[in-house]
């Protein structure tokens, strides 16, 4: 069943409908939170908090957008504000990524760990208007169009953060290809 | 990166206005076509810039090299896996109210006035300077009829020049100064609230 029949029947007051749609998008709202917050209990919160948000504002969902970046507008916000309240502290990621996964092969491990946190360093450093896009466009591969209707700005706008947003990255993690050119 | 045209830059493109400001148009495009964002033509003008342009083409490679170091890189172990969200959706869900219409309205209202600060900080100002000049005007209205203005008084038919009107709070009354040119007289008139 597609999402918008799945709205549909939510908005009808089909509870499973709605936890179909839950469940479907999860895993992606999830991800996006952890990545602006790195806190997992906030990420869940902010999530959830999402999802309720949205079930009770189906009625001004319209049909013409879809269901996925309807509820990235409201997540997005959420963390956007969770961010902005939030005092300074050292990101949980931190700590918990030292303890991910020895692998076979700890030398490659800690290689990924390190250019890992450089990237995480990197785009924790951005402005939030800049963070979002960026996160919006590498990890969840949303269009420039998709992401001008989260953030609610044109796609011109669009543009020219991730040109700021990427211009900022490159040099904060030049070191990785300096050497290679 | 600086962010001035390099030398490259300007061995490639030429020096010139118009070619300073093509030759940034085209790096702004670069994000664009990196994302499969651009249309046939633009990516078509643009791939006839790179031809000539060495600055634009190192600077198309470090985007892709870092699209590519941003998605390995953040193959983040803690963020692929989500918890089982539901239970607490629903708990939210059965614990609150369906925002009503009017909540519904006020929050529309306030998040377009968020997207849109500086139409909104306008239509305050406009909204604002209407407040004001209504209610000076309502100030500024005297509760007689103006001096000059010919009014019928009751009872009677006859017609006067008004020339002053002066409220007489303590009395309850308002004083209108009349004048008659015939007769070389000015009146003085008492009205009681109630009679005009």
């Amino acid at each position: 069943m597609e999402d918008h029949q799945l709205v549909e029947r939510s908005r009808a007051g089909d509870v499973a409908a709605f936890e179909e749609l839950v469940k479907r998008h999860q895993g992606r709202a999830y991800a996006i939170a952890y990545r602006m917050l790195r806190n997992r209990e906030d990420a869940q919160e902010v999530a959830q908090e999402a999802f309720a948000r949205a079930y009770f504002r189906l009625a001004e969902f319209r049909g013409t957008a879809q269901f996925k970046t309807w509820l990235y507008r409201i997540l997005v916000n959420l963390a956007t504000d969770q961010l902005r309240r939030r005092r300074p502290e050292v990101p949980e990621e931190d700590a918990v990524l030292k303890q991910v996964s020895i692998g076979e092969n700890p030398g490659e491990n800690v290689e990924r760990q390190e250019l890992r946190q450089s990237i995480t360093n990197a785009i924790e450093a951005l402005p939030p208007d800049l963070k979002t896009v960026v996160l919006l466009r590498e990890f969840e591969g949303l269009s420039y169009a998709e992401i001008a209707r989260v953030i609610r700005r044109p796609v011109g706008t669009v543009m020219s953060r991730l040109f700021h947003a990427r211009r900022r990255l490159q040099a904060s993690l030049g070191v990785y290809w300096e050497g290679e050119s | 990166m600086p962010d001035a045209v390099s030398r490259q830059a300007w061995e490639c493109i030429g020096k010139g206005k118009a070619n300073v400001i093509r030759h940034r148009r085209y790096q702004h495009s670069l994000n664009a076509y990196v994302d499969g964002e651009l249309g046939p033509s633009e990516r078509q003008r643009l791939e006839a810039h790179l031809v000539g342009c060495g600055e634009c083409r190192i600077q198309l490679e470090r985007l892709k090299e870092l699209q590519g170091l941003l998605r390995q890189g953040l193959k983040n172990p803690i963020a692929e896996v989500a918890p089982v969200l539901w239970p607490g959706v629903r708990a939210r869900i059965e614990d609150g109210r369906p925002a009503g219409q009017l909540t519904a309205w006020i929050r529309q209202i306030w998040e377009a006035t968020w997207e849109r600060p500086r139409l909104s900080l306008a239509g305050a100002t406009v909204i604002s300077v209407l407040l004001l000049t209504t209610v000076y005007l309502l100030w500024e209205t005297p509760v007689g009829p103006p001096p000059g203005k010919t009014v019928a008084l009751k009872p009677g038919p006859a017609q006067v020049v008004v020339e002053a009107v002066e409220p007489e709070p303590d009395f309850g009354a308002m004083v209108l100064t009349t004048s008659d040119e015939d007769e070389g007289l000015q009146v003085i008139w008492v009205v009681a609230r109630g009679e005009m």
